[in-house]
C-alpha cells in the first residue's frame, strides 16, 4: 500500500516541484487560509447582511450567479421562479427561492461583507442586461470590462463551485503578475454548510468528500444523469 | 354506513344535526361516548391550516387575497379535537401574510398537521374526545389494536405472528402481568436506555433512567409480515433479494370525497420518565407499566419492576404519497429542559426533568453523557449507579411561528394533561418533485420509484435541516452536516440485511435501503 | 497533572488505540481492574466538533478533524514543543527549508535523522489510528517466515509464532471490528480459515472503477505482461476486494456505509470501525478506567522480572509500572521480551 493515503493535489499556482510530498501548500498559503478561517467563524457567515438587502437584490444575485456559473438558477436557489420567463424577467413578480439550506443567503451576506460596492455594481450590470436569450453572455462581457468586477465575478464562481473564498485581489495577482506571491493562492472555507454545497463535485455527478446524501451501494451503479444534479 | 355518516357530520362540528338523533342525548361534546371508537384515519382528517375553499376538499382558495388561517381557539376547539388522524398532509406554499416565504407557509402547514396527528394518536382509546382525558387515560397508540411495540413484532428466532396475537411478557413479569393484563410491558434491550448508535443514557434529576420505546401501526406490520421481514434469515434469503422495501404510503380520499383514504405507515418513538411522586403524575400523561430489566445471563430472569411512566418525548414518522421520504414530527413535555437562550437570560422555571437551574456549568457541565457504565445495575432497579444527573439544554430554539402555534393548541387542550406538551418542529422533504410518487397508478403494490434511486439527494432537501428532541437525540444536537441530528439524514442511511441475488448480473442494480426505518435491522 | 495519586490495578495499559482498547475490553470482561493511560484528549459525546473542524480545514489531511490543532492561530503549523502530547502530521513532512520542514522541530514532531522522512503519521485520539482506511488484510503464512524464505536479506526475521497460531485470533478481531469480505476471494497465497468460518458481513459492493479495472485485467497477453519479469508472464491478474472494517450491513448498532468517501480521516456515520467503539465497551464493563491526557513517561520493571500472579502497583506522579499481560504465558512472554525487545515493539506497532 502506498505510504501516502490520499492522492497528491494539484497546485493552483504553477511551477511547484514534484519532489514535494504534498502539493502546493506553503507557509503563506496556509497562513492566510487558516487565519481567515478563524476570522470567518467569528464573523458568522449566516448573520444578517451589512446593508439592507431587498428581495430584488436576491433575485439579481441568483441571476448573476446562474450566468457566471452556468448552473440553472432553480438549482442554485431551489424555488427560484422567473416570472414571466427567464429571458424576460419581472423583478417584482419573480420568486427568489425559498429552501431550507438557503446557501444563496449565506453567499450573498459573505460577498456583501467582503466587497459591498463592487457587488452592487455586479447586481446593477445584471439588472441592466438585455432581456434576451444571450443575457448570460452579455453579463459576462460587461463584467470583464473593469478589473474589480472581473475578479469579483471569478471569486463568486469559485465560491459557488468550491464553497471557499478566493479573494479577488489574489486572483488578480495570480492572473496578472509574472511572479505572484505564494499568498495569492490562498483561500478560506466559508463554512461547513458551504463546503457541503459546493457544485464542483455535483457537476462530476459525485459528492464532496465527507458528505454523501446517497444510499449504500450507489458507487456500484452508474450515476444519475448530470441534469439531475445541475439542472441543465 | 350509518356510523360513518354521523361521524362525518360530527367532524364538521354541526352540533345542531346531532339533536336529530333522538336516541342520543344532546351533549356538549360532538361524539357521544356510546359510539364505538373510530379506527385511526377512518375517515381521514382533511383539516388544513388554511381555511379551505370548498370543503370537504382541503384545498385553499386560489385567490391569495382570500386566504385565511384556520382558527385554533374556543370556537373551533371541538371540531379540531375530534377531527381525527390525517392520512396525508394538506399544506400550501401560500399564506395570508405576504412577508412569509413559501417555506415558512409550508412549515406552518406541516406543524398544524403534526398537532392534529398528536391529538389523534393521544386521544382516548375508548373513543372519548381528548378533552375528557385524565392523565392516565389509555391513548389510541397505547391500544394494541392500533399499535404494536417493536419487540412484539421482531420476535425471538424470527418467528411469525398475527396482528391480534397476544405476545406473552418476559417470564419474570408473568405473575404481575397475569394479575393485571392491562399493564404496558417494556422488555428492556440496549436501545431502551441507550440512545441510537450508543450515544448515551439519559438520567433525570431524580436519578432515574429515561426509557425509550418504538411502536408501529397495522399497515407497517402487514407489510413486514407479507415479506417476512420479521426474520433475519428471510431478509437474507434469495426470495427477498430483489425486493425494494416500500412501506404503504398514506393518501387522502379523492378530491371532494370523505371516504377512500388511508393513513399508510406510521411509526412512533416515545421516551418515558419514571414518576415517583403523585405531584409529578398530574403533569404528565402516565401509564402503568411493567419494566423488565435488560437480560444478561440466559439462566437468570432479570427483575421485573412495576413503575408509573410519564410521557416526555413523542416522535412520529408518517409516510404519505406526496412525501415518500416520510414526515417527521417531534413533541416534548414542556418541563424537560430549558432552551439555551433561556439559560443565558436566566429566564428559567423552578425545575426541569433534565436540568438543575441551581447548578453552574462548572459543577454541572451541559449536555455531557453520564459516567459509564450505562447498563442498569439490576440491584438498583432503574436508578443510576452514581449521583450523576443529566444536565441538558436545548441548543436550537423553537421558531416563533411554532411557539405561536403551540400556544394556540395548548389553549384548546387546557384542563387536560396534554397542554403540557409542545411541538418542536416537523421535518419534511422540501423538494416536492423529488418527494412524491411519480406513477399515477394508485395500486398499492406498484413497483416503486424508491428513494434509493433519487440522486443526488435521496432525502429531498429536509426542512428544517436539523432537528433533535432533547430526550431522544440528547447528545447529537447541533448544525454540523451529518454529525448533528437530522431525522432524515440519519434515517436515510437505514438498510436491511438483504443481499443481492446469488446469480445476479454484475451490472444489475441492488438496493437494501429499508425505506427510512431502522426497525428492520432489529429482526432476529 | 494531578498530584500524588497512586492507583492500584491488575493491568495498566498505555494507549487507548486498537491494541489497548481490545485488550482492555477482554480484561474488563474477565473482571480484571484495568487502567488505561491515554496521552490524547478525551473522546467527546459526539463528533460535531471533529466534523466541523474537518469541513472547515483547508487541507483535508488525516489529522484535520482531530486535536491537537494542526494549525495555530497565526496560520503556522502548531509547534509540537508547546504541546503536552504532539504527533506527526502529514503537513510536517515537507521540503527542508520550506513550510512543513520535516527537520524543523518547531513544525515537525518526530526527530528524524535519516536522509528522508518516515512518512507515516498517527493521531492522539483513542490511541492513534481513528483516521485509518479500514483495510483488514490478514498476513499470509509466508510473512511469518521471511528469514527462512529470503535468507539473502539480512534484516528479515522469522516470527516465533505463525499464521496458524493467529488464525482464531484473526477471526475474533474481525468479529470485533466488523469486517466485510468474501471468504472464497480471500483464500490466496495460503490464507486459510477454520472450518465453517464466516466473515461478519458480506463484502462491500465493487465500485464502477473496481469493475472496469477487473475486466481490463481479466485477459492479458504474455507480451503485455512480460515487463513484470515474473517466471511466467501472467495472462490474468485477478482483482480482489479488500476486507474492510466497514459495515456492509447494520452491525452492532452501527449503520452500513453510505459512501461518504471519508474513511480517512473520519467516517461521519461510524460505519467504519474505530477504537472508540471497543474503548466504550471496555468502559462499560465497569472494571476499566481511562485517564485521558496522561502521558506514560517511564515504565519501571520489577527487578525480579515478570512473574505470574503478581499484582503491580502503579507509581505516583510520572512513572507507571506495566503489568504482566496474562497469567499463563507470563514466563514465556518475559523470556521472549528480554531476548527480542526491539522486534516485538516494531511488530506490534505495524499491526498484526
Amino acid at each position: 500500500m502506498s505510504h501516502l493515503p490520499y492522492p497528491r493535489p494539484k497546485s493552483i499556482a504553477q511551477g511547484k516541484k514534484e519532489d514535494e510530498m504534498v502539493g502546493a501548500f506553503t507557509r503563506r498559503t496556509v497562513l492566510a487560509g487558516a487565519a481567515a478561517a478563524t476570522a470567518a467563524m467569528s464573523v458568522g457567515a449566516v448573520d444578517s447582511p451589512a446593508s439592507a438587502q431587498t428581495r430584488q437584490d436576491m433575485i439579481l444575485f441568483v441571476l448573476l450567479s446562474g450566468a457566471l456559473t452556468g448552473i440553472a438558477e432553480a438549482k442554485l436557489a431551489p424555488g427560484f421562479r422567473a416570472v414571466p420567463s427567464l429571458t424576460d424577467i419581472d423583478l417584482e413578480k419573480s420568486e427568489p427561492g425559498s429552501d431550507p439550506v438557503d446557501i444563496k443567503q449565506e453567499y450573498f451576506n459573505w460577498v456583501n461583507k467582503k466587497r459591498q460596492a463592487t457587488l452592487r455594481r455586479l447586481l446593477q450590470i445584471t439588472k441592466d442586461s438585455p432581456k434576451s436569450s444571450d443575457r448570460s453572455q452579455a453579463i459576462i462581457d460587461k463584467v470583464q470590462a473593469t478589473p474589480d468586477t472581473k475578479y469579483l465575478a471569478r471569486s463568486i464562481v469559485l465560491m459557488w463551485y468550491l464553497g471557499a473564498w478566493y479573494d479577488p485581489d489574489n486572483l488578480r495577482a495570480l492572473a496578472e503578475l509574472p511572479n505572484p506571491p505564494a499568498k495569492a493562492s490562498s483561500f478560506e472555507v466559508i463554512s461547513p454548510k458551504a463546503y457541503t454545497q459546493g457544485w464542483a463535485l455535483r457537476v462530476a455527478q459525485a459528492h464532496p468528500m465527507g458528505f454523501s446524501e446517497m444510499q449504500f451501494g450507489y458507487w456500484a451503479r452508474p450515476p444519475s444523469p448530470r441534469t439531475d444534479f445541475i439542472g441543465n | 354506513m350509518r356510523n360513518n355518516s354521523s361521524a362525518t357530520v360530527a367532524v364538521l362540528g354541526l352540533v345542531g344535526v346531532l339533536s336529530s338523533f333522538p336516541s342520543s342525548p344532546v351533549q356538549a361534546q360532538v361524539t357521544p361516548s356510546a359510539q364505538p371508537p373510530k379506527p385511526l384515519g377512518q375517515p381521514c382528517n382533511l383539516l388544513s391550516d388554511l381555511v379551505p375553499a370548498n370543503p370537504p376538499s382541503p384545498k385553499p382558495p386560489t385567490d391569495p387575497s382570500k386566504l385565511t388561517l384556520t382558527r385554533v381557539d374556543a370556537t373551533t376547539k371541538n371540531t379540531i379535537l375530534n377531527s381525527g388522524l390525517p392520512c396525508q398532509e394538506n399544506v400550501s406554499p401560500q399564506g395570508p401574510d405576504k412577508a412569509k416565504t413559501p417555506l415558512e407557509n409550508l412549515q406552518r402547514g406541516f406543524d398544524f398537521y403534526s398537532w392534529l396527528t398528536f391529538i389523534a394518536l393521544n386521544s382516548p382509546a375508548d373513543g372519548r374526545p381528548i378533552d375528557q382525558a385524565t392523565p392516565n387515560t389509555k391513548t389510541k397508540w397505547e391500544d394494541k389494536a392500533n399499535f404494536k411495540q417493536l419487540l412484539d413484532v421482531m420476535l425471538p428466532g424470527g418467528a411469525a405472528s398475527e396482528w391480534t396475537d397476544k405476545i406473552p411478557p418476559p417470564p419474570g413479569c408473568k405473575s404481575q402481568f397475569d394479575a393485571n393484563p392491562d399493564l404496558m410491558v417494556i422488555d428492556m434491550i440496549e436501545e431502551t436506555f441507550n440512545q441510537p448508535f450508543k450515544t448515551g443514557a439519559l438520567i433525570d434529576q431524580q436519578g432515574n433512567y429515561a426509557l425509550f420505546d418504538i411502536l408501529m401501526n397495522r399497515q407497517m406490520f402487514d407489510y413486514i409480515k407479507k415479506h417476512k421481514l420479521y426474520s433475519k434469515r428471510e431478509q437474507l434469503s434469495a426470495a427477498n433479494s430483489n425486493l425494494k422495501i416500500d412501506f404503504p404510503a398514506g393518501a387522502n380520499p379523492p378530491d371532494g370525497q370523505v371516504e377512500g383514504g388511508d393513513p399508510g405507515g406510521i411509526i412512533i418513538k416515545v421516551s418515558w420518565k419514571i414518576l415517583d411522586s403523585d405531584q409529578e403524575k398530574r403533569k404528565f400523561h402516565t401509564v402503568d407499566a411493567l419494566v423488565s430489566l435488560p437480560r444478561h445471563d440466559p439462566a437468570t430472569e432479570p427483575p421485573c419492576l412495576r413503575k408509573t411512566l410519564g410521557l416526555i418525548g413523542f416522535h412520529v414518522m408518517h409516510k404519505t404519497k406526496s412525501r415518500l421520504p416520510w414526515i417527521w414530527t417531534s413533541f416534548e413535555h414542556v418541563d424537560n429542559v430549558p432552551e439555551e437562550q433561556e439559560v443565558k437570560s436566566r429566564k428559567l422555571k423552578p425545575s426541569y426533568s433534565f436540568y438543575n437551574p441551581r447548578c453552574n456549568t462548572t459543577t454541572c457541565p451541559v449536555n455531557q453523557t453520564p459516567p459509564r457504565p450505562w447498563d442498569p445495575t439490576p440491584s438498583l432497579g432503574l436508578k443510576f449507579h452514581s449521583p450523576f444527573k443529566s444536565q441538558i439544554v436545548r441548543t436550537t430554539s423553537l421558531t416563533d411561528d411554532t411557539k405561536k402555534m403551540n400556544k394556540q393548541f395548548q389553549g384548546i387542550l387546557k384542563g387536560t394533561v396534554w397542554e403540557n406538551y409542545m411541538l418542536l418542529s416537523t421535518q419534511w422533504p422540501s423538494d416536492f418533485n423529488c418527494a412524491r410518487k411519480v406513477a399515477s397508478d394508485a395500486k398499492p403494490e406498484l413497483d416503486p420509484n424508491t428513494d434509493a434511486e433519487k440522486e443526488p439527494d435521496m432525502n429531498c432537501a429536509p426542512a428544517p435541516t436539523f432537528l433533535a428532541n432533547s430526550t431522544l437525540e440528547t447528545y447529537s444536537q447541533g448544525s454540523v452536516p451529518l454529525a448533528s441530528s437530522s431525522c432524515m439524514a440519519c434515517h436515510g442511511n437505514a438498510t436491511s440485511y438483504q443481499l443481492p441475488p446469488p446469480d445476479a448480473n454484475p451490472n444489475a442494480k441492488f438496493f437494501n435501503q429499508s425505506d427510512f426505518t431502522f426497525i428492520l435491522e432489529k429482526a432476529r | 497533572m494531578a498530584a500524588e495519586t497512586c492507583i492500584e490495578c491488575d493491568v495498566a495499559i498505555v494507549g487507548a488505540g486498537f491494541a489497548g482498547a481490545l485488550i482492555a475490553n477482554e480484561l474488563g470482561k474477565a473482571r480484571k481492574k484495568v487502567v488505561i493511560l491515554e496521552a490524547g484528549d478525551p473522546v467527546p459525546p459526539n463528533i460535531n466538533d471533529f466534523m466541523r473542524r474537518f469541513y472547515m480545514a483547508p487541507a483535508k489531511v488525516p489529522e484535520s478533524p482531530y486535536t491537537p490543532e494542526v494549525f495555530d492561530a497565526a496560520g503556522n503549523l502548531s509547534d509540537p514543543s508547546k504541546m503536552n502530547a504532539g504527533r506527526p502530521t502529514v503537513l510536517s513532512l515537507l521540503r527542508k527549508g520550506g513550510f512543513g520542514d520535516w527537520t524543523d522541530p518547531k513544525q515537525s514532531y518526530l526527530i528524524q535523522k535519516g536522509p528522508r522522512p518516515f512518512a507515516s503519521t498517527y493521531d492522539r485520539l483513542a490511541g492513534g489510528t481513528a483516521h485509518w482506511l479500514g483495510t483488514c488484510l490478514r498476513f499470509v503464512p509466508a510473512d511469518f517466515r521471511m528469514k527462512t524464505n529470503y535468507p539473502s536479506v539480512p534484516q528479515f526475521v522469522d516470527w516465533p509464532i505463525g499464521y496458524d497460531d493467529l488464525n482464531d485470533w484473526y477471526g475474533k478481531a474481525e468479529a470485533e471490528l466488523g469486517v466485510s469480505a468474501d471468504l472464497e476471494e480471500q483464500k490466496f497465497l495460503g490464507i486459510h480459515f477454520p472450518d465453517g468460518y464466516k466473515y461478519p458481513m458480506p463484502k462491500i459492493p465493487r465500485s464502477l472503477v473496481d469493475v472496469a479495472v477487473s475486466d481490463a485485467l481479466r485477459s492479458l497477453t504474455e507480451n503485455e505482461t512480460k515487463f513484470l519479469e515474473m517466471e511466467r508472464p501472467p495472462t490474468e491478474i485477478r482483482v480482489r476486494s479488500l476486507p474492510a472494517a466497514r459495515n456492509s450491513q447494520p452491525y452492532k448498532n452501527r449503520r452500513a456505509c453510505a459512501g461518504n468517501t471519508n474513511c480517512i480521516p473520519i467516517c461521519p456515520i461510524q460505519a467504519k470501525y474505530d477504537p472508540t467503539i471497543t474503548l466504550n465497551e471496555a468502559l462499560e464493563t465497569g472494571h476499566v478506567e481511562i485517564l485521558d491526557r496522561h502521558v506514560a513517561n517511564e515504565i519501571v520493571v520489577d527487578p525480579l522480572g515478570f512473574l505470574a500472579g503478581r499484582r503491580y502497583t502503579c507509581y505516583c506522579g510520572r512513572s507507571v509500572i506495566g503489568s504482566v499481560l496474562c497469567r499463563d504465558c507470563a514466563q514465556e512472554m518475559a523470556d521472549y521480551f528480554k531476548a527480542n525487545h526491539h522486534v516485538v515493539i516494531r511488530s506490534l506497532s505495524r499491526g498484526l
